[in-house]
């Protein structure tokens, strides 16, 4: 087992990760930029070291850098996080290389992943189903529209190097087709440098429903079941929940058998995530795989009751998994929301400063994985989700009515931040039933942030709010009179009297 | 002690004063009530007639922010002293009175004028920054007494953009 770990990330997941190593009793060694030395996770860790600005590509990104500090810090291996380094095929490479252990799958399983059309290629090749599409970049627009009718519209038009919604057009018939490519083919050469698109069918109210695996270097490969990931905001999820609502055990069954071979086809090793489409029909597709540890693991690690980092190090460092697929446990329900430092009033607009009052909530069935505390000043230059709240319940109601009381305990002031609209949304109608799609935030949006704004709405809640400011700034007032102008404190008045005092005695 | 309170487009009058260690408080025309508030290390407990309340405050000045049963507030809170030392150095009467750039970024419109009067939310200017298009909205009801940018500047964080009276 590792004696001493470098942690390649920040924010929550390195504190993750620092926690889980702590318990196993091994040494974590962190990395921090210019704008992270208050930061939570080299609070934590026991060796911390400074590597560059604050911009991605000077710390977090600068693979040399981090290397250089593995080395110099013994440190055996790295745990990537998300984000990041951990997709990045060279950086798993020169870990090798350098003779530190990268806590992930080989570099080439990364790589043969890394590209969509190369990761559809090779699951159509091993007979996974995948979302109907083509399975070269299109060439042109005649050939374009022959291929989108054999597909059949509606269909999307991707850049095959893309990812995050860019380079995508959604394409009704074919009048629209022409203009669609070529924007897309635009938009994809500005965002990452490939013109290159390629065409896959739209489903019909489509779920997006991911499967959890692990695999160890022994060829053993178990999948730890699912997780429903449709509740997203521009192409990014902000709750997850397990098990899926639209989940049959029949369904369950073959997908895991599917996401297993996924893996399998590609040798791979260590954790990893195979996201699917599930359309109303329950007809599922493979869409694409990540190569690392998802932010929505915990509620994995809820029902499972699986230490998922810690078996990420264990397979790191050579041993079996420890769990048959046969044994692996399904208790309860669970969800999770994302907390950012976003203002949700104001389109999500990032939401950096100073946190002037931080309140976790606490109690059974609820998990908090936080990198903030009160007085902690959110930096611009990163992701801006600060925590994520997940809440157990024997049942998908019971779980709910945990995370209802979870958010309202929850707090955060000083700047703005997402549990608002978290609030809301755990009271919409929909959400409670389970019925839900990926168009739902978008559909739902308005109706949510319709009652977002803060002013009361009884008397009673006024009259608190009122009273209790009222107090407060009294108070203030009467502290600030007491000190004549704030420049004699009270250490000098006292000084004041000691000396005349003293000079009495004499 | 009497402060001035503006909460949704309300406008409250507080007199606050203490008797035997409690405070009483009073709202507008109401009766007095007697109450207290303890700060605790999850927030503040308020007792206030018969009523217990936990809650969350933070305060900038004369803006509060308060989270109570589960909901954000926020709004202005003033004693008359200080406001009328705002008036005699004639500076904004409400406390959150301009409109200040969070981010570095460039002004890319300004959507209203000097002198023009605007509603609570009422979008201001647009501005790009984090590689997004995004419109600033007014704190509060007012009229716009300065713009400080033009289009096609490009701001520093922490700049003020439009002042508002």
């Amino acid at each position: 087992m590792f004696k001493r770990i470098l942690i390649a990330n920040r924010g929550e997941i390195a504190v993750r990760v620092i926690r889980a190593c702590r318990e196993l009793g091994i040494k974590t060694v962190a990395v921090y930029s210019e704008a992270d030395r208050k930061a939570p996770h080299i609070q934590l860790a026991d060796y911390a070291y400074f590597i560059g600005g604050a911009k991605a590509s000077e710390s977090y990104l600068n693979q040399k850098k981090i290397l250089d500090v593995a080395v110099a810090s013994g440190a055996e291996a790295i745990h990537p996080g998300y984000g990041f380094l951990a997709e990045n095929t060279s950086f798993a490479e020169m870990c090798g290389k350098a003779g530190v252990v990268f806590i992930g799958p080989p570099a080439d399983a990364v790589q043969k992943m890394g590209d969509k059309l190369t990761a559809r290629k090779t699951m159509i090749d091993s007979g996974v189903p995948v979302v109907p599409g083509t399975e070269t970049p299109v060439k042109n627009i005649d050939e374009g529209k022959r291929l989108a009718k054999e597909i059949g519209y509606p269909i999307l038009v991707k850049a095959s190097a893309g990812g995050g919604g860019k380079g995508m057009r959604l394409v009704n018939d074919e009048k629209e087709l022409e203009s669609a490519i070529e924007g897309a083919s635009r938009e994809a050469e500005k965002a990452f440098g490939n013109a290159a698109v390629y065409f896959e069918k739209y489903l019909e109210e489509p779920h997006h429903i991911e499967f959890q695996i692990m695999a160890d270097s022994f060829g053993n490969t178990i999948h730890l079941q699912e997780r429903e990931c449709s509740m997203q905001r521009r192409h990014q999820k902000v709750v997850e929940e397990t098990p899926s609502p639209i989940m049959t055990p029949e369904l369950r069954e073959k997908m895991g058998e599917v996401a297993v071979q996924a893996a399998k086809a590609v040798n791979y090793v260590n954790a990893g995530t195979i996201e699917f489409l599930v359309d109303k029909h329950r007809n599922f597709y493979f869409l694409e795989m990540n190569t690392r540890l998802q932010v929505e693991h915990p509620i994995t690690e809820l029902i499972t009751d699986i230490d998922l980092v810690k078996l990420q190090i264990a397979v790191a460092a050579g041993e079996k998994l420890p769990i048959k697929q046969e044994e692996v446990k399904m208790l309860g329900h669970a969800i999770e929301c994302r907390i950012y430092a976003e203002d949700v009033e104001n389109d999500f607009l990032p939401s950096p400063g100073v946190i002037k009052e931080f309140i976790l909530p606490s109690g059974p069935g609820v998990r908090n994985d936080e990198a903030a505390y009160p007085g902690y000043e959110v930096p611009m230059h990163y992701d801006p989700m600060i925590a994520k709240l997940a809440c157990w319940g024997q049942t998908r109601e019971e779980a709910i009515r945990t995370l209802q009381r979870a958010l309202d305990e929850y707090t955060i002031l000083g700047i703005k931040s997402s549990l608002p609209f978290h609030r809301a949304l755990v009271k919409h109608p929909q959400f409670q039933k389970g019925d839900y799609t990926t168009h739902f935030l978008n559909d739902e949006m308005p109706n949510l942030l319709k009652d977002i704004k803060g002013v009361p709405k009884d008397s009673a809640t006024e009259e608190a709010l009122l009273v209790a400011a009222g107090i407060h700034s009294y108070r203030k007032e009467i502290a600030s009179r007491e000190r004549p102008q704030g420049r004699v404190s009270n250490r000098r008045v006292w000084t004041s009297v000691g000396r005349q005092e003293a000079l009495r005695t004499l | 002690m009497n402060f001035e309170a503006q909460i949704g487009d309300k406008t409250h009058l507080i007199k606050v004063h203490e008797e035997d260690g409690a405070c009483v408080v009073t709202i507008d025309d109401g009766k007095p009530i007697l109450a207290d508030l303890v700060s605790t290390s999850r927030g503040y407990h308020l007792i206030l007639g018969d009523r217990s309340y936990n809650l969350a405050l933070a305060s900038d000045n004369s803006n509060y922010e308060i989270q109570l049963e589960g909901k954000l507030y926020d709004f202005n809170l003033i004693s008359e002293y200080k406001k009328l030392q705002k008036t005699l150095r004639g500076q904004e009467l409400s406390g959150a009175g301009t409109i200040v750039a969070k981010m570095p970024g460039k002004i890319i419109k300004i959507l209203a004028n000097e002198g023009e009067e605007v509603h609570d939310g009422q979008g201001v200017l647009i501005m790009e920054a984090m590689k997004m298009e995004n419109e600033l909205r007014t704190p509060s009801k007012g009229i716009v007494k300065e713009i400080r940018v033009k289009e096609g500047e490009t701001v520093d964080a922490g700049a003020i953009l439009v002042v508002l009276e």
